[in-house]
């Protein structure tokens, strides 16, 4: 008697309509690289524009022959982090 | 040719050198008219070994990436696309390109300057820590060149110690080419400037 009214109160449920199992299946291979690289992308697209940031202070405390070249090569930097950002977040 | 020689009569077009004699087209914040650059000094390059060896990984670990993922039991790979897999490995390689970028900008702005005025100690610790220092040649008042280890000793470079009596009452050379050459034209410099009038630039 006591055994039958525990199943009443607690029902077997499929593996399939599990909660915990529709959220694993939801949050798939896919999706966890997809967050993850878009998380680091976006923090690699802030030190992308502290180290442009910092190269236009450096050049300007010590002007060189190649200052152009690293500012050039620190945008050019910028760009490319920011496109791959883009790129991932629309057809990742 | 000797290296006082060198010193005094080549000018360094190289914007890599890390011992550049009179370097050509390099100046620096507040420098005075008249002030000559007479040493341009850098870390050894023997210093970027741990550096390079760190880009060299980077670089070649997604060729071993499958191996590893497979010895870890992790079948990420083959629930990704080819397109996906080619994001990541383009992600990957912007980051190599970015350790290896700061790598350098780290080694190419720690600046150690000798001119015919003062020392200058130019220090980029960090991604958001710049440092300047000066000292008049004349607040000079010891300079000691140090070779210290194996790969010290085999390359040739060291740290010159230079007491000033200058805010900062020490500056440090690290990993300099050649210190006791640096040590000996700097002590030469101070010389110089004491036989100077007070004020004058020369």
């Amino acid at each position: 008697m006591r055994k039958r009214r525990l199943q009443e109160r607690s029902p077997k449920v499929p593996v399939e309509e599990n909660i915990f199992f529709n959220l694993t299946n939801r949050f798939d291979a896919v999706f966890v690289t997809k967050s993850f690289l878009i998380l680091f992308l976006v923090f690699y697209t802030v030190f992308a524009f502290v180290i442009y940031r910092q190269i236009q202070l450096m050049c300007g405390a010590l002007p060189t022959p190649i200052s152009p070249l690293l500012r050039f090569l620190a945008t050019i930097h910028i760009g490319i982090t920011l496109a791959i950002l883009l790129g991932v977040i629309g057809t990742f | 040719m000797n290296i006082e020689n060198i010193i005094h009569k080549t000018h360094s077009k190289n914007p890599f050198a890390m011992f550049a004699p009179q370097p050509m087209g390099v100046a620096f914040e507040n420098q005075e008219k008249g002030e000559k650059i007479i040493l341009l000094l850098r870390a050894h390059l023997a210093t970027l070994t741990p550096a390079v060896t760190l880009v060299i990984l980077l670089f070649v670990l997604p060729f071993f990436a499958g191996s590893i993922l497979v010895l870890l039991r992790i079948s990420i790979l083959e629930t990704l696309s080819f397109f996906q897999t080619l994001w990541i490995l383009v992600f990957w390689y912007l980051f190599t390109f970015g350790v290896a970028f700061y790598k350098f900008i780290f080694w190419f702005f720690n600046v150690y300057l000798v001119t015919n005025e003062r020392i200058v100690d130019i220090d980029f610790k960090g991604l958001l820590h710049k440092e300047t220092s000066y000292a008049k040649l004349n607040q000079i008042q010891d300079v000691s060149p140090k070779i210290i280890g194996f790969f010290g000793t085999f390359f040739h470079y060291g740290n010159v110690y230079i007491q000033t009596a200058a805010e900062k009452p020490e500056f440090e050379f690290h990993n300099v080419e050649r210190p006791d050459s640096v040590a000996q034209e700097i002590l030469e410099q101070v010389r110089h400037e004491e036989k100077e009038a007070p004020g004058e630039i020369a």
